[in-house]
């Protein structure tokens, strides 16, 4: 602030009638830009301050910038938690990106490679959020009340809320794009992938390592669709298409996800949100 | 409040808590140890964060093997864990409000107060919307710490709460635990033990080798300290002091100079003992 020298002074009136907010536009211009040079006006300005209501005016603009955010808790802990990005980033990269790719490179041939990969995204999803490392803040989580089930499944939903549409999304864009892809390809995969993450999440919730877990649910994984490359010889889309999408693996499929869900909240006394060692 | 009977945590081929028994009421309670003594395992199992293998736990009366008692527990608990790690992208107001909305809060005016409170009580009230990841290690410990105060908890289980703290920030801790409900908190650092706690447990290879009060610990040795000149070989350990003398710690000989022991002194002695 400048303490030049002024020939005027702002009367008591005007000033009040500024700090209520009742000048007109200019005049307030003007007191304002005449306190800028003026120290003698600006003491003055102090003294008919009403120092409870601008005490009050000061708590009133820190409550609006220290209002908790509306976002919700799981939302921003998973922005928060690098390793909860990354899991839901490979789930993305694993059912979107590299399925895109290989069916723009390979076309049918690609588009096996979704089949093969979709399952296994949510499997890593879980196992890369359920590791021990997973979150910092973990330890603190687990004294919490939430800590259990209800923060397991909230994790997994999220992961899987960010996951799901994408895959989708990017099946049906294919589909578009390259035109002859069975819609029910978009969405046979997701029953395996859900019983395999769910075995992955009811065991690594448990003793169990789930990296280990997701590792052995892979490689089954891997056994079922070499049985198909064994018996079709071959690897064409619709063969695959009509092996995974057909009653018998979606029938299994969906009796392991539910059963392993179903014992995950039967022992939900017992389930910590990861485990503790 | 802490009420623990025959206690038992395996881990492998390690009994980290091997038959702990201990009773405590409200105050600031110290368990005092070294490395691999078992206090942290002691102190997971008081905050309900792992169950034991076998013996009886109760905490705030109530049994944290029973799920809706555990809930119960720990909505009543503040816990503070040995590596209390953080979110980095947070800042320490929205680590403390995240904490509370674990701990089932979901006024958000009173989440905004309570939030302040305890930012203020460990003195972060002028870094409380910078990210952590930008604080130090000292104010990083204190978050941890005000994280654990949400609530007014009845309970605090505090593993090494003083780590990272400056002299002046020790000072105002002790302060802060005085005025808590009962405080269980492990520490390496005896003045603490002798600045905060009413009551003292001393392990040793996962057991409790000494309960009592600190006055109690320092008097273990009484008669047993001495102080000459010179070493004595025949000491159980001999150190060198700041005044130039030598302290010394055993069985005192004909015509030294017996001094008052220290918590220190009565602690070494235990320790001494543990590994003869």
């Amino acid at each position: 602030m400048s303490t030049h020298h002024t020939t005027w002074h702002a009367d008591d009136g005007d000033l009040g009638d500024y700090l209520a907010g009742r000048t007109t536009t200019v005049l307030a211009a003007s007191i304002e830009s005449h306190l800028v040079s003026c120290a003698a006006c600006r003491a003055r300005l102090g003294t008919l301050t009403d120092v409870v209501e601008r005490d009050q005016a000061w708590d009133r603009l820190a409550d609006a910038i220290d209002r908790p955010s509306r976002a919700p808790w799981i939302v921003r802990s998973a922005i928060a938690t690098p390793v909860m990005v990354q899991a839901a980033v490979v789930a993305v990269l694993l059912v979107g990106l590299v399925p895109l790719l290989a069916a723009t490179a390979w076309g049918d041939r690609g588009l096996v490679t979704l089949l093969v990969l979709a399952p296994l995204a949510p499997v890593a999803a879980v196992a890369l959020a359920y590791r021990d490392t997973s979150d910092p803040s973990g330890e603190m989580g687990l004294a919490a009340p939430v800590a259990g089930l209800r923060l397991v499944a909230l994790r997994a939903l999220l992961v899987a809320a960010v996951a799901l549409p994408i895959a989708v999304g990017v099946l049906l864009g294919v589909d578009r794009w390259i035109g002859d892809v069975p819609v029910r390809l978009a969405f046979a995969w997701c029953l395996p992938g859900l019983a395999l993450a769910a075995l992955v999440l009811l065991a690594g919730t448990t003793r169990l390592d789930p990296t280990y877990v997701a590792v052995a649910a892979s490689t089954g994984w891997a056994f079922l669709i070499g049985a198909i490359v064994v018996a079709e010889r071959s690897v064409r889309l619709d063969l695959f298409t009509d092996a995974v999408a057909g009653p018998a693996v979606q029938g299994v499929a969906l009796a392991v996800a539910a059963a392993a869900v179903t014992i995950t909240v039967v022992r939900r006394d017992a389930v910590a949100y990861r485990r503790t060692t | 409040m802490i009420e623990a009977t025959d206690l038992t945590k395996t881990f492998g081929r390690t009994r980290a808590v091997d038959e702990v028994t201990l009773s405590t009421g409200p105050g600031v309670i110290g368990l005092l140890g070294p490395n691999g003594a078992g206090k942290t395992t002691l102190l997971r199992m008081a905050a309900t964060v792992l169950a034991p293998d076998s013996g009886e736990l109760r905490l705030l009366g109530l049994d944290p093997t029973r799920a809706p008692e555990r809930v119960e527990i720990r909505r009543r608990l503040g816990y503070l864990p040995q590596s209390p790690g953080l979110y980095p992208g947070f800042t320490p107001y929205d680590m403390v409000d995240y904490v509370a909305v674990l701990k089932e809060h979901t006024d958000r005016a009173w989440r905004q107060q309570e939030a302040r409170r305890v930012l203020e009580a460990v003195e972060l009230s002028d870094v409380m919307h910078k990210k952590i990841r930008s604080l130090s290690g000292g104010m990083k410990q204190r978050v941890a710490l005000a994280c654990a105060m949400v609530g007014d908890p009845d309970l605090l289980v505090l593993d090494e709460p003083a780590n990272g703290l400056d002299p002046d920030q020790r000072l105002r801790l002790r302060s802060l635990l005085s005025t808590s409900a009962t405080v269980l908190m492990s520490t390496h650092n005896i003045s603490e033990v002798s600045a905060l706690c009413q009551r003292v447990y001393v392990m040793f290879d996962g057991r409790i080798t000494f309960t009592g009060s600190p006055a109690d610990l320092a008097g273990l040795a009484v008669g047993r300290v001495w102080e000459d000149e010179r070493q004595d070989p025949d000491a159980i350990r001999s150190w060198l002091t700041s005044t130039g003398t030598y302290r010394h710690l055993g069985h005192p000989p004909n015509g030294a100079q017996v001094v008052d022991p220290t918590l220190d002194d009565g602690y070494l002695l235990l320790a001494r003992k543990e590994h003869t």
